[in-house]
């Protein structure tokens, strides 16, 4: 150990503040960086289940409009106007 | 020759390397880089001339060091991206950016602070400190020249192109301080001769030139899966990969 005591190891013979400023600058940059690109990992991977759940919801609602329109035999305005309140639901989910 | 290298232009076999090669790298860079400073900082001896004030070279140096190393790199993915149309070495520059500017600020930040006791200035517009803060702007110009273009092949193209016409900046900053008068003293130990520093100063420097590589090569590793990750958002695979780290 080069220094005698943790004050003197402070201090570093008067220059502290340049040699701490220094090694805080760094430590904190490389710090930041590091948080950055480990919690935009994590972002990007709820982005992607948000997106698949997205997909899931659009299909399930297409596929739900057009067993209505299947089904709907009497009348075909009605099976239109299921399919367009359908259309407006996935609409509404894009935004 | 290059055969074995094909099979990682597959971006999904890249973000199994980069995982598999993470924790060795954030590991054994966090070691190294916590036993290089604390022996700089508390164990070499003390410099004759600087007296403490010269420890800051266990961050100067290294920080500068990589500057320079990670611009190559990064123009050399951005060569080969552009040469050879390889889609993930576009990604490998632009995952290298950001550890390269980082780096680059703190080089400037830290040779500021040894400037001001040792000179008497934190700043002059000399030739070595005026190189390296160019260094910074390319580094951002590359990176907001990326982010310019909504289409991300295209994207690569530009910044390459830029990164690469950047490189001559390396050998101004390298001989900057023989061609001009600067402050800045002149090479230590990039020097073809017996390095002039002592083996007590010298190990902890180059432990943590090798220290800052391998911390810098972890977020590389980190960044570049995350480019792959906003790349291919829609294959199946990362898809399945998002739902198990959901999971976890």
């Amino acid at each position: 150990m080069h220094f005698e005591d943790f004050s003197s190891f402070l201090d570093m013979a008067g220059y502290g503040v340049y040699v701490w400023l220094s090694f805080g600058c760094a430590a904190l940059s490389l710090m930041i960086l590091w948080c950055d690109s480990f919690f935009s990992k994590r972002r990007l991977f709820t982005q992607v289940l948000k997106e698949q759940a997205r997909q899931a919801r659009i299909k399930a609602a297409a596929t739900q409009s057009t067993t209505a329109g299947q089904s709907a035999t009497a009348g075909q305005s009605t099976a239109a106007e299921q399919s367009a309140t359908a259309q407006k639901r996935t609409n509404g989910e894009q935004v | 020759m290059w055969k074995w290298l094909h099979p990682y232009a597959k971006t999904e076999r890249t973000y199994h390397l980069c995982q598999r090669l993470l924790p060795w790298f954030s590991l054994l860079g966090l070691v190294v880089i916590l036993v290089a400073t604390a022996w700089g900082l508390a164990f070499a001896p003390m410099d004759y001339q600087q007296s403490e004030a010269y420890r800051i070279i266990y961050v100067h140096v290294p920080s500068a060091v990589l500057s320079k190393s990670l611009y190559s790199a990064m123009a050399i993915a951005g060569f080969i991206g552009l040469v050879w149309q390889v889609k993930t070495s576009f990604m490998a520059m632009i995952a290298l950016a950001p550890i390269g500017a980082t780096v680059t600020f703190v080089s400037l930040i830290t040779g500021a602070a040894w400037g001001k006791p040792m000179w008497g200035t934190w700043w002059e517009w000399d030739a070595r400190l005026t190189s390296q803060l160019i260094l910074l702007f390319l580094f951002f110009g590359v990176i907001s020249l990326y982010k310019a273009f909504e289409d991300k092949q295209q994207a690569g193209k530009a910044a390459g192109v830029m990164a690469i016409v950047g490189v001559i900046n390396l050998p101004i900053i390298h001989y900057s301080v023989e061609w001009w008068n600067t402050l800045h003293q002149g090479a230590t130990i990039m020097k073809f001769d017996k390095p002039s520093m002592p083996a007590e100063m010298l190990w902890p420097l180059l432990l943590s030139i090798l220290g800052w590589a391998l911390v810098s090569g972890a977020i590389f590793l980190l960044r570049m899966q995350n480019e792959i990750l906003q790349r291919e958002h829609r294959r199946p695979w990362v898809v399945a990969l998002a739902n198990k780290s959901e999971k976890q």
